[in-house]
């Protein structure tokens, strides 16, 4: 070592360095190149879709089953205000399994399952839709990383048939705190191809042995033409349910298909309560006795669609979307009877439930059970 | 001097090649393994572009930046090229190098004539003693042309081995050890002018 250069050597050998650690900026910035990457790679992936469901097909011929578990980025915007004032937000929808066959009528048809998301945001008073998206995207990354707290549970029985659902508490990276109604995170969709295959199998056996409930109808008058989907439950030998939407078999088939674009587009405007309502009426669907809420829109392109949700006349299992807005009516008067409360654990937390019965005009009974947690109280 | 430093804090790096070989791979198909490697080099990388700049604040974006643009770009990378370590660095240097292009832009333009270069805002660590010492040194780097301070933090700061360096700035090892040399020199004589080394 020249001489000269020692002292500068040995003095910077010596230095102690600072030392700088940020844990907010970690968590954020991997959160935001983690959810680039993944989107990045489901692009990437749709292009050598079969390819790797061939691979996979290989791995579990082999015994090896891979997984992969990352975080994904949901882009919302802004739909509109709905029935009651709510701001809906919605995802772009994402095909994520897609495969085209023969239904029992022959009829081309394509099976699909679409990943995506809706929201929507209740508030008296206007609010900053922008600040409201970012926020549901940002809950969209930390649902998926499970880093929220389970704050609620709110269990709905129509007519004794059992609906949970679940409030998480979320806390932004901006210190805000948002809770939010969701459904079971236990019960996630199957993305594997080589599973969607198998599952599509059972169905298909089922369907040929008639082994199905037919659940909810459809009815979408276009230019003329009907177009009647059939959602059916399927459930396969494992517990699962799956319900698939169909043509009717007791129908011709329209000659020209909905397309993806309209159909989302319909349902934009009925959540949007953007049309005309007609009134309710019965009709015979597979010699079961359906009532059709009926409402009449006007597309985009001005194409007018009579579009109608049929519902298994009697008894209902579920609330349609005028029944919420009834039932939420009930809620605020304080209209419920009150049956008392009791304990229940969930997910591993004790929860306190409050349960209470209302009556909706067309008698459907519902027990709603709102549960907090025990050590908030 | 310089062929005593490179005996000094050599490092084998066979086996961190094979580890992040494998993990780069494996990040270019799966987010969990990309959140692995992310983890690995967060701190590390952020450490180097804080004592580059000594500014939190600074860090925190040009580490943003890095990390943004490495997994951009990860399908594009090849290993034979460089090590994925040493890639990492180089795309960090550059940041570096176009945050400090940014600054000299904004003195020129004479926006906010008051933000000198190494009046960096202070941080959570800047109380220590520690930090007021590396104030002393940052300062007197930031008098170095850009090519010396960068081998020098590099070289004393972050411990890498001249070949590593010569990887990370894509130049000769004669040449960063020449850089080395001559930036030591400059940075004893403006360390003896101040008073903090004696002459």
């Amino acid at each position: 070592m020249s001489k000269n250069i020692e002292n500068i050597d040995k003095y910077l050998k010596d230095v102690v360095l600072p030392e700088y650690e940020s844990h907010q900026h970690r968590q954020q910035l991997r959160r935001e190149v983690l959810g680039k990457i993944e989107r990045k790679h489901i692009m990437f992936s749709k292009n050598r879709f079969w390819k790797v469901a061939a691979v996979i097909a290989v791995l579990i011929g082999a015994g090896a089953i891979a997984t992969a578990v990352g975080v994904r980025v949901y882009r919302y915007h802004f739909e509109g205000r709905g029935r009651d004032g709510e701001y809906h937000f919605s995802t772009e929808p994402e095909v994520i399994y897609k495969r085209t066959y023969l239904d029992p009528n022959g009829a081309e048809k394509t099976y699909s399952i679409m990943r995506g998301g809706s929201a929507s945001v209740g508030a008296a008073d206007a609010i900053d839709t922008e600040q409201a998206r970012k926020d549901l995207e940002e809950i969209a990354l930390l649902r998926q990383q499970d880093i929220r707290e389970l704050v609620g549970v709110i269990d709905t029985e129509v007519n004794g048939h059992f609906h949970r659902t679940f409030r998480f508490k979320y806390v932004l990276s901006d210190g805000r705190v948002q809770t939010v109604g969701e459904g079971d995170p236990d019960k996630k969709e199957t993305i594997n191809p080589v599973q969607i295959e198998k599952d599509q199998e059972q169905i298909e056996l089922l369907r040929e042995k008639g082994e199905r409930e037919l659940i909810r109808v459809i009815d979408t008058e276009i230019e003329s033409e009907l177009h009647r989907t059939c959602t059916y439950k399927y459930v396969l030998a494992d517990g699962r349910e799956k319900t698939i939407g169909e043509s009717d078999p007791e129908l011709a088939q329209p000659a020209t298909p909905l397309g993806t674009e309209r159909i989302d587009e319909i349902w934009r405007l009925r959540r949007l309560n953007k049309g005309e309502f007609l009134g309710y009426e019965d009709r015979q669907v597979q010699g079961r006795t359906f009532t059709f809420d009926t409402y009449v829109f006007t597309l985009s392109d001005g194409t007018v669609v009579t579009h109608g949700v049929g519902e298994p006349k009697g008894l209902k299992t579920s609330l349609t979307e005028s029944d919420w807005e009834e039932f939420r009516n009930l809620r605020q008067a304080g209209a419920g009877e009150d049956l008392g409360t009791y304990e229940q654990e969930v997910k591993g937390r004790l929860f306190v439930f409050n349960r209470q019965r209302f009556v909706l005009s067309d008698d459907t009974e519902i027990i709603r059970s709102s549960g907090t947690p025990k050590d908030d109280q | 001097m310089v062929d005593n430093a490179l005996e000094c804090q050599l490092e084998s790096n066979s086996e961190i090649l094979d580890e992040d070989q494998i993990l780069v791979s494996a990040a270019q198909q799966d987010t969990e393994a990309a959140g692995r490697l992310f983890d690995k080099y967060y701190t590390e990388i952020l450490g180097y572009i804080y004592h580059c700049t000594f500014n939190g604040t600074v860090a925190e974006d040009l580490t943003s930046n890095v990390f943004l643009a490495v997994f951009r770009h990860l399908r594009q990378y090849r290993w034979r090229q460089v090590p994925f370590r040493a890639w990492l660095y180089r795309i960090a240097t550059n940041e570096v190098r176009m945050h400090w292009r940014r600054k000299k832009r904004i003195k020129i333009i004479g926006i906010n004539p008051n933000d000198e270069e190494y009046n960096s805002v202070p941080s959570v660590v800047d109380s220590t003693a520690a930090s007021e010492e590396y104030r002393l040194v940052h300062k007197a780097l930031l008098e170095l042309p850009l090519k010396y301070r960068t081998v020098i933090i590099l070289r004393y700061f972050e411990g890498k081995p001249i070949a590593d360096i010569s990887e990370i700035t894509a130049t000769k090892e004669g040449t960063v050890k020449a850089h080395v040399h001559r930036g030591l020199a400059k940075l004893q004589d403006i360390l003896v002018h101040w008073g903090v080394l004696p002459e």
